[in-house]
């Protein structure tokens, strides 16, 4: 254990940021100023941590043990010690290279999209205060601090979606995004309390403070607990399959896996940038990390993770299925988020642990630069979001052109771009769940496969779909949709931001109906802040697969191990004693020339259906773009609208009527208005012995007066006799 | 025999005139027969060897209370009681109390008149004005000065109750005179 | 008979009865006074009763305090009386009845 305080200047930074932005940036009102704070808070960020990760003491990616920072001690009772702690070790240090150096990228890249914007302080706050969120969330040394930095995103998250604070839609996107990540948060505490009844500690890492020994989670895991058996009823038996349960539904409700999905899509009314940083390669990736980070759990459980394959399973495919039908660029962007983050968890579900960090980290670059080429292509077509009204934009924008068709070709997994080597190892490692399954047996990994395979063709058919709608065709800036006259929610209508100088509409306080697209408009490519990021992600998504090539591909060169990631990752990987999970360990490390064999053809078969999936996107939508998709699916599956009937609507109708009229202002209303009535009646009979008349004061007076004489009396007689 | 021939006299007499007093509807009328009461009351002190305290009764309550009250009552040209009331009800209260007042009255009475007799000692007068002095300026000094200090208590009292609020200085009055003649010049 | 204690206390309650009374039921301020004064004087005769057959001087002092006392209230009653006169033109206490409920 190394101590570095450098690294709270990681988190520090971004936070100094969004002090300054939010204090001075507001007075000073001058985009230069807070652009340049901005950036140059994350850019202090992105600098520190790659020196800790890569140089400090050996670089913590490739040293034992974790770099530590214990700032202060929080919470010290009894048994239970949770610190304001960072602790970067390797999956942590790799989170923190790519999120700092993304968020950097996003950061110029927003200061060009949101030029003219009258709240552009607010957003650089609020983009950094995120930051500082995220990087706490990640490089925490315990649960409790971990969930800190949870709640932080998510409340960053509300604050950046409803960003445009007067649009109603956007704060409607916003409050919804908040309270299904609440949903989830619930999920995560129980799961952070449950982990401490069973093992009396919440830290992840070995440390010594203050002379005190500190052991972490996973250290006591595996010391002492054994698995759990595969059943469903370890679910609620309170051991570790409960917790991994818990902590998985925090996770669905962060990364929007189901249940818990639909705020994502709804999350694209917030500018441009926010969804690529926070809805793209950060926010969402922090369920992964829980997942993964807590892998020693999840292993003795494998109800848990076979929960997380079926789930992760079906979400991608959900949302696959409904992102071919959607319109608004984001959108589909945004399913595809959705359908991406399945991968990930059913990667993590069947034992995969490294390859989906490693799927993380490339969704990453080509989820970022796609986003941010979609925001590219919006602020090029003066805020028009709908695809129906794009085309042949290959020629207006074309650096914005090829890297989008950069990350198009990550996404939909040709090799030798970045995810082909990702989501291919995925694939793989679904299909031969059995031999590497820690708790041995897997059920129904040749089902999931078919799954997770039509998946990557459809992911295929429909980013074709968007490249072909967006990019080649013919122009149509000024078709005139069907519906289109009246307020749809998925128009244009949801970027008012100001442009500059060239506007013909009024600055953000207007509603228009749809944007007024003057008659010779053509677009224009973006200025160099915004493609410059742009570049530089699709490099990185071109050529940052290459970090973690499998055995079987890079055998087919003749290198023996250029598996880096996996290599540096490994010891993040709790090793339980079980004899299933040594087995999968050992399967894992041979390479046995039948197991090799049979990874290249399904690494073939997956290349095939991708190129399978392009041309099908090229033949149904190059010559009719405008081609229409079944309507269920341009509905979401009206998920939205299950959700609202069953739960939000009777919800809020036994809240109105039973709990708010009923309860609240019958009852206790009722007790204290009650009160104050009571009061006022009983005054108001007392009153009436104020006769006001003096004579009978006199009466009364005599009255008194006999009846004290009349106790003498009653005295004297008694002497008398 | 003379005693109590003069005590029935003027116990009668007082009675009497108690009646006339609360009878009477003009308060004159029941000025003057107060004023026969303190008469009687004055007398029957006499018999009881309070010379002091007779004298005293007839120059206070005779010479000064029922004259100021008379002042007042001439003042304030008072008519006659008016006869309809509102508050009826007391009537019958105010005579069942006096009844019953009575009756207490008749048990002390009966009460006293079984008690053991005590003489009286003609030879100790304690209403000689000589004790009664002595009695003021050695052991009831405090209680004497207290009365000195009600009496200038309510002499401004009194003084405060009855002024006229807002009496309008002469010099003011004259200067507004002035002005007004002065505008209207 | 021989006028011993007892008669005297006799009369003087019979004289407090016709005063109390009489406070009840006149409705003329200045009445109401006279009968508080006639109770008053009841009271002094016991008090006199009393010091002339225990031969004791304090009944008869008291007395000397009640009449001051006395003295003072007519003083002051009369100038609330006066008062009262002066603003509602009437001192019939029935119509002194603003402090009612």
């Amino acid at each position: 254990m190394t101590e570095n305080n450098l690294l709270s200047l990681i988190i520090f930074a971004p936070l100094l940021g969004a002090v300054i932005n939010w204090l001075i940036g507001g007075k000073l009102k001058n985009e230069m100023f807070s652009g340049l704070i901005a950036c140059g808070s994350i850019l202090v960020s992105t600098i520190v941590a790659f020196y800790i990760a890569f140089v400090a003491g050996g670089g913590a990616l490739f040293i034992d043990k974790p770099v530590l920072d214990h700032i202060w001690t929080w919470i010290h009772v009894g048994n239970f010690r949770a610190d304001f702690g960072l602790g970067m070790d390797r999956l942590s240090g790799i989170y923190a290279c790519f999120i700092t150096f993304v968020g950097l990228l996003i950061h110029i890249f927003a200061t060009g999209y949101m030029r003219g914007d009258k709240g552009f302080y607010r957003f650089f706050a609020y983009l950094n205060l995120f930051m500082f969120a995220m990087l706490t969330l990640i490089l925490a040394d315990n649960y409790l601090l971990m969930f800190v930095g949870w709640e932080g995103v998510g409340l960053c998250s509300y604050l950046l979606i409803g960003y445009y604070i007067k649009k109603d839609e956007a704060r409607k996107a916003a409050k919804k995004a908040f309270v299904m990540n609440r949903i989830g948060d619930w999920g995560v505490l129980i799961g952070i309390f449950l982990v401490f009844t069973l093992t009396g500690s919440i830290s992840f890492f070995d440390k010594t403070v203050d002379g005190q020994q500190v052991q972490s989670v996973f250290t006591f895991v595996l010391a002492n607990m054994s698995a759990d058996p595969f059943t469903w009823g370890a679910i609620v038996a309170g051991g570790l399959t409960s917790v991994g349960v818990l902590l998985f539904i925090g996770a669905t409700g962060k990364s929007a896996q189901i249940p818990l999905l639909t705020w994502l899509p709804d999350a694209m009314a917030g500018p441009t940038p926010v969804s690529a940083l926070i809805h793209a390669a950060t926010m969402v990736t922090a369920g992964v990390y829980l997942v993964v980070r807590s892998n020693a759990i999840y292993q003795m459980s494998p109800t848990a993770m076979w929960i997380i394959a079926i789930i992760g399973a079906a979400t991608a495919i959900f949302a696959a299925s409904i992102a071919i039908a959607q319109n608004d660029i984001k959108k589909v962007l945004a399913y595809s988020t959705v359908s991406q983050l399945g991968f990930m968890f059913l990667a993590a579900g069947v034992g995969a642990f490294t390859v989906a960090i490693f799927h993380v980290m490339t969704h990453a670059f080509f989820k970022a630069l796609l986003f941010l080429g979609s925001g590219s292509v919006i602020h090029g077509m003066h805020h028009e979001q709908d695809m129906r009204k794009m085309g042949n934009l290959k020629k207006h924008m074309p650096i914005t052109f090829i890297t989008m068709a950069m990350g198009w070709l990550a996404i939909c997994g040709i090799p030798i771009w970045a995810g082909f080597f990702s989501k291919d190892e995925i694939l793989y490692k679904t299909f031969a769940a059995d031999k590497y399954f820690p708790s041995g047996a897997f059920l129904g990994e040749e089902f999931l496969y078919g799954v997770a395979l039509l998946t990557a063709v459809l992911t295929a058919v429909y980013m074709t779909r968007m490249m072909v709608m967006t990019f080649w065709g013919e122009e149509r800036f000024h078709h005139e949709i069907e519906g289109e006259h009246h307020a749809s929610t998925d128009h244009a209508r949801s970027e008012v931001v100001g442009h500059g100088t060239d506007d013909d509409h009024a600055a953000d306080d207007d509603e228009e109906e749809h944007h007024h697209i003057p008659h010779d408009f053509k677009p224009h490519e973006s200025p160099w802040v915004m493609t410059v990021p742009l570049i530089i992600l699709a490099f990185l998504s071109t050529v940052g697969g290459l970090v973690g090539v499998p055995y079987a591909m890079s055998s087919l060169v003749g290198i023996k191990d250029a598996n880096t990631f996996e290599h540096v990752l490994e010891p993040v990987i709790a090793e339980t004693e079980m004899p299933t999970a040594v087995a999968a360990r050992e399967a894992a490390k041979s390479h046995a020339p039948e197991v090799v064999q049979k990874e290249r053809l399904l690494a073939g078969l997956s290349v095939v259906m991708a190129a399978i999936g392009i041309a099908i996107g090229f033949g149904l939508f190059l010559k009719s773009p405008l081609r229409k998709m079944p309507k269920i699916l341009e509905e979401k599956w009206r998920l939205d609208e299950f959700y609202n009937g069953y739960i939000v609507d009777p919800i809020t109708r036994f809240s109105t009527t039973s709990l708010w009229k009923g309860f609240d202002v019958g009852f206790i209303d009722g007790i204290v208005n009650g009160i104050g009535g009571f009061v006022m009646e009983a005054g108001n009979a007392v009153r009436g012995i104020q006769v006001g008349y003096v004579r009978s004061y006199a009466a009364i007076i005599l009255l008194g007066a006999l009846a004290v004489l009349g106790y003498f009396i009653y005295y004297g007689l008694k002497l008398v006799g | 025999m003379v005693g109590t021939a003069l005590f029935f006299l003027f116990a009668g007499f007082a009675i009497m005139c108690a009646i006339s007093m609360v009878y009477h509807k003009n308060p004159l009328y029941s000025a003057i027969s107060l004023v026969g009461v303190f008469i009687a009351l004055s007398c029957i002190y006499v018999t009881l060897a309070a010379p002091f305290i007779a004298a005293v009764q007839i120059l206070i309550y005779a010479g000064a209370i029922m004259v100021l009250v008379v002042f007042v009552i001439m003042l304030l040209n008072l008519d006659d009681d008016r006869p309809l009331n509102r508050l009826r009800y007391l009537y019958a209260i105010g005579g069942g109390l006096g009844v019953v007042l009575l009756a207490q009255t008749l048990f002390v009475f009966y009460a006293v008149l079984r008690a053991p007799n005590q003489p009286i000692d003609p030879n100790v007068s304690a209403g000689k004005t000589l004790s009664i002095g002595q009695a003021m300026y050695t052991e009831y000094l405090l209680p004497v000065e207290i009365v000195g200090v009600l009496l200038m208590m309510a002499i401004i009292g009194s003084v405060m109750l009855a002024r006229r609020l807002a009496q309008p200085q002469l010099e003011l009055v004259i200067e507004r005179e002035e002005e007004l003649r002065n505008e209207e010049e | 008979m021989e006028p011993n204690l007892a008669s005297y206390l006799a009369l003087s309650g019979i004289l407090f009865t016709i005063g109390a009374v009489g406070v009840i039921f006149k409705r003329n301020a200045i009445g109401m006074f006279m009968c508080i004064e006639l109770m008053l004087n009841a009271v002094n005769l016991t008090f006199v009763a009393f010091s002339r057959y225990y031969a004791d001087t304090t009944g008869q002092l008291f007395v000397f305090m009640v009449m001051a006392v006395a003295a003072c209230e007519a003083a002051v009653g009369l100038g609330i009386i006066i008062s009262f006169f002066r603003n509602s033109q009437s001192v019939d206490v029935d119509d002194a009845s603003l402090m009612r409920n």
